[in-house]
């Protein structure tokens, strides 16, 4: 009893002369239960279903440049010979069989020579494999054939409407010229043209710092002092690019609202991520306090608060309350206040909430803030905290402040972010084991010195992944500014869709998008793989 | 009774973890230059009680004097007393992310404001005091266990302590490494430092101790010279537990 899969086994055992019993294969493989026989029958009618599909499938459209005036030329001769459904589906299962045949000889001679033992191995584990191979690379040959028939051999890539507006009816595959004539727009969005020099400059300055940054990291020892210039440049960065692209002092400003495209996408996650940072440390900070009672800091922050909401929120007016009560005719009470008693009431009633949630929480009150922000945040979704940024901000500032959009959302993202980085660093801080603690305060370190020193500097090198690939899941999330209104590289996508020249090119643009969201991802996720190993994480 | 050289100072120190009462009432002197040896058998609070002398625990009843300050909530003296006593650990505890030079000059820089050339130049005494200078410029995890508890040593040393607490600081060893941190507490002794030691190495309080500590349930059993401790202890828990380890 010899079988394929067991040819290796039982070669010590049988005799020299070794025949395959392909019977007795198919009883222990195939015909050994009963799902197993109506498995394979499901196989086989897939593979049948596959391979009428592509046999007849239809040959490849071809550009204008590759069938002018309905003429073929050579080259696209060649691409329709080579792309012809029924030749393509014929090679594939011709060298499957060919495989096949090479698999079961190999069997029957009892020797694998190295390539019938790859086949073996990785293409036809058994009967089942070998029908999983046949239409997995049917499938992908012809998934490939028709992407690169469509972005490719039948694709119009010119950008002139004119001549796309002529070619569009007999053009095959993608129009390619609507991402060609709107780059300016996907990059930058309406950013005034003669500005443009100033996101070159950002770019510049991030170029050179980025460059500056290799050679200091990779060359330690001459210039392992510029480190922490460094450091102080990248955060100086920042703010200096958006003021330039904002416009400084004598120069002509660029309202946020003509910002747009990958520019604006690019500053909404960095802005987002950077700023967040310090808000989501102390969070997890917060989160981790086990100081008792409210500090002198927190009293003096909140009665700052007050006093701006007072100067700022007070009612000229005494103000009407209409609160609904049960059990009355109408059931109304109408209580009117004078501005005082309301701006009073205001305050017992937050500086109530706050003791209660303190009170509850043993007194610490930094901890039952820190848990209830991070957790409602984490409670919504990103568009939620959009909307409330829009709407609730406005209310809490006073009436005649009109702050930017641009800010509003940048607001709702950085409080948004501030939450899941907190958690993130949470997870660093819990990971350091609690001898380190000791040990830093055992030498005579304080509270906020053990943490800056021993602490924050292991955490943070523990997080950096998490910390990235929360940096990715938020450059993608900003695409939803475009529901509230922002200009950013999905939005600008529709916008250009529906342009009069352009129109209904949704395929083209939306994969181009796509493309260019996953491009930047994958180098982010690269590139923080790299950094990982070259910190060290996770070895010390 | 209390001399002007007392510089450990216990009176009835309590401790309860929650409902566990953790330490019962220790009380007891030690003097400047003295080395006291703790032993007892697991559980029995040693380390509650050395870690409530620089504080890492908090003691709930009873008072403790450390050279002429007394150990209560006031942060500022916490930090003096931490300045002045020195702590080896078990587990060594150095930092990881930090070279052994960073390690041991970290505190004198930051707390004792010293400049980075002072701190490293008296990092270096301390390294060559526990005889390996040579690795002052390695990260912790590629020294061995018994390099890593003499670079904790030496980073204790450098903020030049009045005294030194170790808490089991062979325990994690292998036993060719023991000799080694032995000969530099050892040393330490020698050289007239108050030294409060946890350890079951019986030879180092034979040989160096000038009183040994019987601790069980949370309190000081016994206490004596070496010598007569160990040849002709009191207490019957005391010759039940010394006969258990000597025995063995
Ligand atoms: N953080 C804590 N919370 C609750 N109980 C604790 C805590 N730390 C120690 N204990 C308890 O206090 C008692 C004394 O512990 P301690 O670590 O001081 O013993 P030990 O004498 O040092 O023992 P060992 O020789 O095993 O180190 C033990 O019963 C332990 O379970
Ligand atoms: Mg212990």
């Amino acid at each position: 009893m010899a079988t394929l899969s067991h040819t290796q086994d039982t070669s010590l055992t049988t005799s020299n002369r070794f025949e395959l019993d392909i019977p007795e294969y198919f009883r222990n493989t195939v015909f050994n239960s009963i799902w197993r026989v109506v498995f394979a029958i499901l196989m086989v009618a897939a593979n049948i279903i596959i391979i009428r599909a592509t046999f007849t499938a239809k040959p490849v459209g071809l550009s204008f440049f590759l069938a002018p005036n309905g003429v073929v030329t050579p080259l696209g001769n060649a691409i329709l010979f080579l792309t012809n459904g029924a030749l393509l589906t014929s090679i594939i299962v011709i060298l499957w069989l060919v495989g096949l045949v090479a698999v079961v000889i190999s069997a029957g001679r009892h020797h694998w020579p190295g390539p019938t033992q790859w086949l073996k191995d990785s293409l036809y584990t058994g009967p089942f494999g070998a029908m999983v191979t046949l239409a997995g690379v049917t499938l992908i040959v012809f998934a490939i054939r028709g992407l690169l028939s469509w972005a490719v051999f039948g694709a119009l890539f010119s950008t002139n409407p004119d001549a796309v507006k002529l070619l569009k009816d007999v053009t095959p595959g993608a129009i390619w010229g609507v991402i060609g004539a709107n780059t300016k727009l996907f990059s930058v969005g309406q950013f005034p043209s003669e500005q443009i020099w100033r996101v070159w400059a950002s770019l510049g300055i991030v170029l050179l710092l980025a460059a500056l940054s290799l050679l200091a990291w990779n060359f330690s020892s001459p210039l392992k002092a510029f480190r922490k210039v460094l450091v102080w440049l990248w955060l100086l960065s920042l703010p200096a690019i958006l003021w330039l692209l904002y416009g400084l002092p004598g120069m002509e400003t660029v309202p946020t609202l003509r910002w747009g495209g990958f520019l604006l996408t690019v500053v909404l996650s960095v802005v987002g991520v950077v700023v967040s940072f310090p808000i989501g440390l102390m969070l997890a900070l917060g989160r981790r306090s086990e100081v008792r009672g409210v500090p002198y800091l927190w009293m003096y922050g909140a009665g700052l608060l007050f006093i701006f909401w007072g100067v700022a929120g007070f009612p000229s007016e005494p103000v009407t309350l209409n609160i609904p009560v049960l059990f009355r005719d109408p059931p109304i009470w109408v209580v009117t206040l004078s501005p005082v008693a309301y701006a009073l009431l205001q305050a017992i009633f937050i500086v109530g909430i706050f003791w209660s949630i303190g009170y509850f929480l043993g007194g610490n009150i930094i901890k039952a803030f820190s848990v209830a922000y991070i957790e409602m945040i984490r409670g919504v979704p990103l568009i939620t905290v959009l909307f409330m940024a829009q709407i609730l901000l406005p209310i809490f500032l006073p009436k005649d402040v009109e702050i930017d959009n641009l800010l509003r959302v940048t607001v709702g993202i950085i409080l948004f972010s501030a939450a899941y980085l907190a958690e993130n660093v949470r997870g660093g801080l819990q990971a350091i084991p609690k001898g380190q603690y000791e040990a830093a305060m055992a030498v005579g370190l304080s509270n906020a010195q053990s943490m800056r020193l021993i602490i924050l500097p292991q955490a943070l090198r523990l997080v950096i992944p998490a910390i990235v690939g929360q940096f990715i899941s938020l450059f993608k999330d900003t695409s939803l500014v475009s529901i509230v209104g922002l200009l950013d590289l999905l939005k600008i996508a529709q916008v250009v869709v529906a342009q009069p020249d352009w129109l209904g090119l949704q395929r083209e643009t939306y994969a181009f998008v796509a493309l260019v969201y996953w491009i930047f991802s994958f180098a982010m996720s690269r590139t923080s793989q790299r950094l990982e190993k070259k910190l060290g994480v996770g070895q010390y | 009774m209390l001399s002007d050289n007392d510089i450990i100072i216990c009176e009835e120190v309590h401790k309860w973890y929650g409902e566990y009462h953790a330490l019962r009432g220790v009380s007891t002197t030690v003097k400047e230059g003295e080395v006291v040896v703790i032993i007892g058998p697991s559980g029995s609070g040693k380390s509650t009680w050395i870690r409530t002398i620089n504080r890492l625990e908090e003691h709930q009843k009873g008072r403790i004097i450390v050279d002429g300050t007394e150990l209560n909530n006031d942060l500022r003296n916490i930090q003096e007393i931490r300045r002045e006593v020195g702590m080896v650990f078990q587990q060594f505890n150095l930092f990881p992310h930090l070279t052994v030079m960073q390690n041991i000059t970290l505190a004198p820089i930051n707390v004792r404001k010293w400049s980075r050339d002072r701190a490293e130049e008296e990092a270096m005494k301390q390294l060559e005091r526990v005889k390996i200078p040579e690795q002052a410029n390695k990260y912790p995890g590629q020294l061995s266990g018994g390099q890593q508890q003499r670079v904790a040593i030496a980073r204790a040393l450098a903020m030049q302590p009045k005294i030194m607490l170790f808490d089991e600081p062979t325990s994690a060893l292998d036993p060719e490494m023991i000799k080694e941190v032995l000969d530099a507490m050892q040393e330490l002794a020698e050289s007239g430092m108050t030294i409060m030691a946890v350890t079951h190495e019986m030879g180092f309080a034979k040989n160096v101790a000038n009183r040994v500590i019987f601790f069980d349930q949370g309190n000081i059993v016994e206490e004596k010279p070496p010598q007569q401790f160990f040849d002709n202890p009191e207490e019957e828990r005391t010759k039940l537990f010394l006969n258990q380890i000597l025995h063995h």
